[in-house]
Order: C-alpha cells, then sequence, then structure tokens
C-alpha cells in the first residue's frame, strides 16, 4: 500500500493551520448552543406556561433532524434571510459576502442546543432540593438562591455531559464543509486536490481531530475533578 | 374532642413571638393537619414530639411557608400571613422567612461554599452586611457551637455531627426571632447525637427562642418550656415538660412514649 | 415558476421511494456493529495485560474522537488501496458498501462502549446465582449476562441508532444515494425558495422516521421490563 508519507508530514502544517476556524466555529456554536438551552430549559425548569410545552415541541422537532439537513436548509435561506434584512435596513444586497459561517453557527447551534437543554434539565434536578429550602429558609429569593447556591452547582454537575456534546459539536464541524466553510476538513480537501492525495490529507485531519478531542476529554476531567472536590465526602461517598 | 391536655399553659406577659392560628393542611386530598394552634414566647423553647405521620414536620414547615397551609393565620415576631385569605404575597413571605431561621434534618448546608461562607451567606446577601461585619458575626456564631477553626472546610469533609453544629451556627448568625429545628438528630450517627444536642442546650440557655421537632424526649424534657403531643395532625397534649411526659393523660402518648427506646444524655 | 405544492407533489414521492435506502444503510450497520461491538466491548472488560485490550482501546479511541465524514472518506479512498496491496481489485464496488463499512466499525465503537457501561453495571448476584444453580459460563452468558446488559443499555443503544439513521444523510458525499442524495439532486434542478421546501420535506421525513424508531424502542425497553416484573 502506498501511502505519500512525505505528503503527509508537509500537509500536517496547513491542516494545523486551519485548526482556529475549527475551534472558532466550534466555540461560537457552543456559546450559542448555550444560550438556546438555558432559555429552553429555564422555561421548562420553571414551568412557564406555553414556554414550556413549545421549547419542548420545537427541541423534539430538531432531534428528529439530521444536522446535515439543517446545515443545507440555513446555508440555502441565506441568501433569502440576508435579501429581506437589507430590504428593512436599506442596504444593498452585496452576493459575494454572504454569512455562510453565521448560518453554519445558526444551524450546529440550535442541533446542540436542543440536546443542551436536557443536560441543562437533568443537571439542575439533580441538585439536592435542600440546597433551594435552606437558601429560601436564609431568606434568599428564588433569584438570590439560584445564583449564588443552585447554579455554580448545576455547572459543576453538568460538565462531563457538557464535554462530551462539545466534542460532539467539534466533530460536527466537519460538516459544514459541505455547505462553504472554511474549517480544517476544507482545507484538507484543498491542499490535497492538486496532487489526489486525499488519503493522506484526510488522514492527517482525522489525527488533529483525534488529538484536540483527546486533550479536551483530559482537561475537562482534571477541571471536574478539581472544581468537584466539595461534591464529594474523602471516603467517596456522595449522599449526604 | 379537647386538643389540650388538663394541664395548665404558661401565660406570657408580652405578645408571644410566634403564633399560630387555626392551621390545616392537606396533601393530595389527605389532611395533614387538622385544626393546630399555639403559641411561643419570647426566649421560650417548645419541643413538638409525634410518632411519624402526625405532621409535626410539615407544621413546623408551615411557619416559614417552606410548606403552604391552606388555611391558619401564621405570625412571627409582628409579621402575619394569613392563609385563609388567599395566596399571601412573595414580599410577605420573604419578611417572614427573615425572622425565622431553620437547622433541617439533612443539615443542608450550601455544598459549593466553605464553612465560613455558609455562615455569612445569609448575612451578606439578604442582611446586606459588609464582609468584616459577616465574618466578625460568624466567627462568634461558630465559636458559640464549637466549631472555630474549621472555617475553610467544605461540608462534605466534615462529619455529619459537624455539619449540624455549623448548620446551627448559620441560623445563630442571622439572628432571627426563632430557629426552627426540624429532627435535627434524626440523620446522625448515635455518637454524634449528643454534641449536637449539647449544642442547643446552649442556645436555648442564652435565651433564643427555639422550636424543635424531635425524638429526643429526655432532651425535650430536660431543655424545652413547653411540650407539645401531635398525633394524627392535631395536638393531643400540650404543658410544661415535666407534666406531659412523666404524667401522661391519653393513650396515644403513653404508647408513644414507650415505644421509644430511651437514650443517654448527658 | 412552481408553487410550493408542485414541488412537493414532485419530489415527496421521490423521497419516499429512497427511504428503503435509507434503511438499508441504517440496518446493516446496527446488526453488523452488534457484533463488532460485542467483540470489542469484550475486549475491553478483560484485564488489562492482554494486548487485545489495549489494541481496541485504541482503535475505540480513534472511531470516537474523530469526525464521521473524516472517517468515511478515509474508508472510502484507503480500503481500496488497503485490499489492492492484498491483490484484490476492487474497483467495481459502489459507494455505498464504503459508507456501510465505515459506519459499522463507528457504530461498534460506540456499542462497545455503551455495552460496557451496561456489563459493569450488572449486578453481581444475579452472576453468581446463576453459576450456583449449575450454569456452565455459555449459559450464564447467555440466559443472565446478555440479556441483563441489554436492558441496562438499551436505552443508550436507542439513542445510538436514532443517530446512525440521522447519519444515513451524510452518505451522498461519497456518492451512496439515498434520501439525501435525492433531494440533493432535485435541489440542483431548482434555484428559488423551491430548495427550501425540499430540505423542508426531507427534514419532515427524517422525523417521521426518528419519531417511529424511538416509539418502536421504547415499547422495547417498557415490554422487557415487564417480563422482569411476571419473572418475579
Amino acid at each position: 500500500m502506498n501511502l505519500d508519507v512525505d505528503f503527509m508530514l508537509s500537509d500536517l502544517p496547513t491542516v494545523f493551520a486551519a485548526l482556529p476556524s475549527t475551534l472558532l466555529l466550534s466555540l461560537d456554536s457552543m456559546f450559542w448552543a448555550l444560550v438556546f438551552a438555558l432559555i429552553c430549559g429555564g422555561a421548562q425548569l420553571a414551568r412557564i406556561p406555553v414556554l414550556d410545552k413549545v421549547t419542548l415541541v420545537i427541541n423534539t422537532f430538531i432531534k428528529g433532524i439530521p444536522l446535515v439537513v439543517q446545515l443545507l436548509f440555513c446555508y440555502y435561506a441565506v441568501p433569502y434571510a440576508v435579501k429581506w434584512f437589507d430590504a428593512l435596513v436599506g442596504r444593498t444586497y452585496d452576493p459575494r459576502h454572504l454569512p455562510y459561517f453565521g448560518a453554519a453557527v445558526l444551524a450546529l447551534a440550535l442541533n446542540f442546543g436542543a440536546y443542551i437543554t436536557d443536560v441543562v434539565i437533568s443537571s439542575t434536578r439533580a441538585v439536592d432540593r435542600g440546597q433551594w429550602e435552606s437558601a429560601y429558609a436564609c431568606g434568599m429569593t428564588r433569584f438570590q438562591a439560584l445564583r449564588r447556591v443552585v447554579a455554580p452547582q448545576v455547572i459543576v454537575i453538568s460538565l462531563p455531559n457538557m464535554t462530551n456534546y462539545f466534542i460532539w459539536l467539534l466533530k460536527g464541524t466537519s460538516l459544514a464543509s459541505i455547505v462553504n466553510v472554511t474549517e480544517m476538513l476544507t482545507t484538507a480537501r484543498l491542499s490535497a486536490s492538486d496532487g489526489y492525495q486525499f488519503l493522506e490529507a484526510y488522514i492527517d485531519a482525522a489525527i488533529i481531530y483525534w488529538i484536540v478531542c483527546a486533550v479536551i476529554e483530559w482537561a475537562s476531567g482534571r477541571l471536574y475533578r478539581s472544581a468537584g472536590r466539595y461534591l464529594v465526602a474523602p471516603n467517596g461517598a456522595t449522599a449526604q | 374532642m379537647t386538643e389540650l391536655s388538663a394541664s395548665a399553659e404558661a401565660t406570657p406577659a408580652d405578645a408571644p413571638v410566634v403564633s399560630v392560628r387555626g392551621l390545616k393542611k392537606s396533601f393530595g386530598g389527605v389532611e395533614v393537619i387538622k385544626d393546630v394552634s399555639f403559641e411561643v414566647s419570647q426566649g421560650q423553647v417548645l419541643s413538638i414530639l409525634g410518632p411519624s405521620g402526625s405532621g409535626k414536620t410539615t407544621m413546623l414547615r408551615c411557619i416559614n411557608a417552606l410548606e403552604r397551609p391552606d388555611s391558619g393565620l401564621i405570625t412571627v415576631d409582628g409579621v402575619s400571613l394569613d392563609y385563609g385569605k388567599g395566596k399571601p404575597r412573595y414580599r410577605d413571605i420573604l419578611a417572614q422567612r427573615r425572622k425565622t431561621a431553620m437547622v433541617f434534618q439533612h443539615y443542608n448546608l450550601f455544598k459549593n461554599k466553605t464553612v465560613l461562607h455558609n455562615v455569612t451567606e445569609g448575612l451578606a446577601v439578604v442582611q446586606r452586611k459588609n464582609k468584616q461585619e459577616a465574618e466578625a458575626i460568624a466567627g462568634e456564631a461558630l465559636e458559640a457551637v464549637g466549631m472555630s477553626g474549621l472555617e475553610d472546610r467544605f461540608p462534605m469533609h466534615l462529619s455529619g455531627g459537624q455539619q449540624q453544629r455549623v448548620s446551627i451556627a448559620r441560623a445563630l448568625a442571622l439572628n432571627p426571632s426563632v430557629i426552627l429545628f426540624d429532627e435535627p438528630t434524626s440523620a446522625l450517627d448515635p455518637e454524634r447525637v449528643n454534641e449536637v444536642l449539647r449544642t442547643m442546650k446552649d442556645i436555648a440557655s442564652r435565651g433564643v427562642t427555639m422550636i424543635v421537632v424531635t425524638h429526643e424526649i429526655r432532651f425535650a424534657r430536660a431543655v424545652s418550656d413547653t411540650v407539645i403531643f401531635m398525633d394524627g395532625g392535631r395536638i393531643v397534649e400540650k404543658g410544661a415538660p415535666d407534666k406531659v411526659i412523666d404524667h401522661p393523660q391519653t393513650d396515644r402518648l403513653r404508647e408513644f412514649l414507650n415505644s421509644l427506646a430511651s437514650r443517654e444524655f448527658e | 415558476m412552481e408553487t410550493p405544492l408542485q414541488i412537493l407533489s414532485k419530489v415527496v414521492p421521490g423521497i419516499i421511494s429512497h427511504i428503503p435506502q435509507t434503511l438499508l444503510y441504517w440496518f446493516l450497520p446496527s446488526v453488523l456493529a452488534l457484533a463488532l461491538g460485542s467483540l470489542l466491548c469484550w475486549a475491553r472488560v478483560t484485564n488489562r495485560r492482554n494486548p487485545l485490550y489495549w489494541i481496541c482501546t485504541v482503535v475505540i479511541s480513534f472511531f470516537r474522537g474523530t469526525p464521521g465524514i473524516v472517517q468515511i472518506y478515509i474508508v472510502f479512498f484507503g480500503l481500496p488501496k488497503l485490499i489492492w496491496a492484498i491483490g484484490y481489485d476492487v474497483s467495481d464496488w459502489t459507494a455505498g458498501v464504503y459508507f456501510i463499512i465505515a459506519t459499522t466499525l463507528n457504530l461498534s465503537c460506540f456499542m462497545a462502549e455503551t455495552l460496557r457501561g451496561g456489563y459493569l453495571a450488572l449486578d453481581r448476584g444475579q452472576v453468581e446465582a446463576g453459576l450456583s444453580i449449575g450454569f456452565s459460563r455459555v449459559q450464564n452468558f447467555v440466559h443472565v449476562i446478555a440479556p441483563q446488559t441489554l436492558k441496562v443499555a438499551l436505552l443508550n443503544i436507542k439513542n445510538l441508532e436514532i443517530d446512525v439513521l440521522k447519519d444515513t444523510s451524510v452518505a451522498y458525499t461519497i456518492g451512496a444515494v439515498e434520501i439525501m442524495g435525492y433531494a440533493n439532486r432535485m435541489i440542483a434542478l431548482r434555484s428559488g425558495l423551491g430548495q427550501l421546501w425540499i430540505l423542508g420535506a426531507a427534514a419532515v421525513i427524517y422525523f417521521v422516521m426518528c419519531a417511529v424508531l424511538e416509539i418502536a424502542f421504547n415499547l422495547m425497553v417498557r415490554r422487557i421490563s415487564r417480563y422482569e416484573e411476571v419473572a418475579r
């Protein structure tokens, strides 16, 4: 089997140089996904009438549609959305600078936001009712109890699941290569198209994804163990 | 059927700190509290005894509005909530909660905060004290319960007895009109029960008004000013501790006292 | 200028006619991955001195740490070369075969970890009870270990299977035709808002398929739990 190892080595830096755009896309999407998840999760936890059912329906729908379909939908919708918006605001429509990156962020954020909503809800429910009650007994308002006692614990509890979804999101950014967004996979494909060394370029990309995911998982594990030290008694018990 | 036994109640000279009138509460169709009334004066210790299911914990939790009664008038140091007239305003509920403090069966210390911050949290956030003042008050409270020196530990790294004492310090520091104790020793290992009971006795001797739901009969007899026995959602006997405990008037109380294994206190 | 209704009436039947293709790309990997995943899981629960444990750990880490589409490309470009090295020519294999192989490998790794979770959660007492009534190791596996592992893992397997169904939508990137392949072809023939309608139709059809799958799995879980009650 003849693998062009020289090309693989020389291409590695080229593909690696696109890692920042992959990370940017991932972090941007994760941020908006969290915003979306906090709104939906908050609505369902606080049992806000109408909104809690509506968000549940939206999330269920999103979870049943492939990411590819969502990405393509946002991609094809971009020209129309921009035209409509430009007409509203009074700008001239410029077909050369369409926000395809933003469209990909939207699709990724909605897709993962739907899943992360469940993490928000289950992590919040995992906080012992007694923590809320003793905060109330001290005279705190619901908001004070949430901000000072419950939310910090929710963040720590949700860390393992959030990391899993973030890694999944990072891998999902590779699909953005289908919709005109420059990230690692697009770069890998472009670098190989001259000499048709696609396999080598893709193996390079795979290696970089692999290492990045492993690092994120390790870092998150360290963070969880140190931040979560107050959750576990020295003998390992987690119950009160 | 009369609720009160034949023993005399103490008549307070001033207005009572806590007054409960006509309290009723149902859970899903089952009436758990069936018209309960009592009062607690300044500096008094009231113990509430009764079998499980008698409604005593629910009643305690109504006093700081962690449970919402179906009807009744609850007054704590001048703040009244009348549940018979519809839902009370959130502002009033907060006001009543800020006159009380609670010590829970499962301690419920804030897991993500150190011992010191657990005690200063209410002072800083609710009473808006500045950091120095809050820490000074917290220091005193922790010393009163014998937990000085452990300020930087997290609750999960303390024994149950230590956690409960910090919980008492947290309540003390808030300087409430009354401290509510919800079976404070029921979740503790037997060796730890005494350290907490001793702490509670100290607190009582400082003149803090306390309402204690407990199974510790000897503690109730030694430390309380008034004892109430609840069963089936009603107050069955009420009076001075030596009267109620040593001379039970009703069969139910007699059975209850016999069924509890005696435990060494002091 | 076509109305949405005209577009839909032309495209929806076409999409539906490609459902069997999609289901094939879902079903074959699922079955194969259950077998391969069990093997990988077994390797992961044996003792650590076994070299198989480490090989499988690395393989699983690779397939879980790299994007699916990259794995598909690597199999698509690399497998022919690999097989060529052994002396066979597979240039007439359809793209679908590569997609199925890549998906099987990917899914096996996730299955392995899910099954491992179910296995570790096993009640040791049950296993010992089986041995104590005289089950051989094989019988114990068939009657005690396997069903209980599957029961615990079933909810996670349900989520994996729904993901596999949705991920069939990536197959068209290497030329394997299923719902998305057809939809993309229809989109390329049109311009204007019709494109969005076609994607919307595809979205609804995927949603319905996923909903059916979810309900089927939920029923299965309920049926298995009910069996447990009766058996007691």
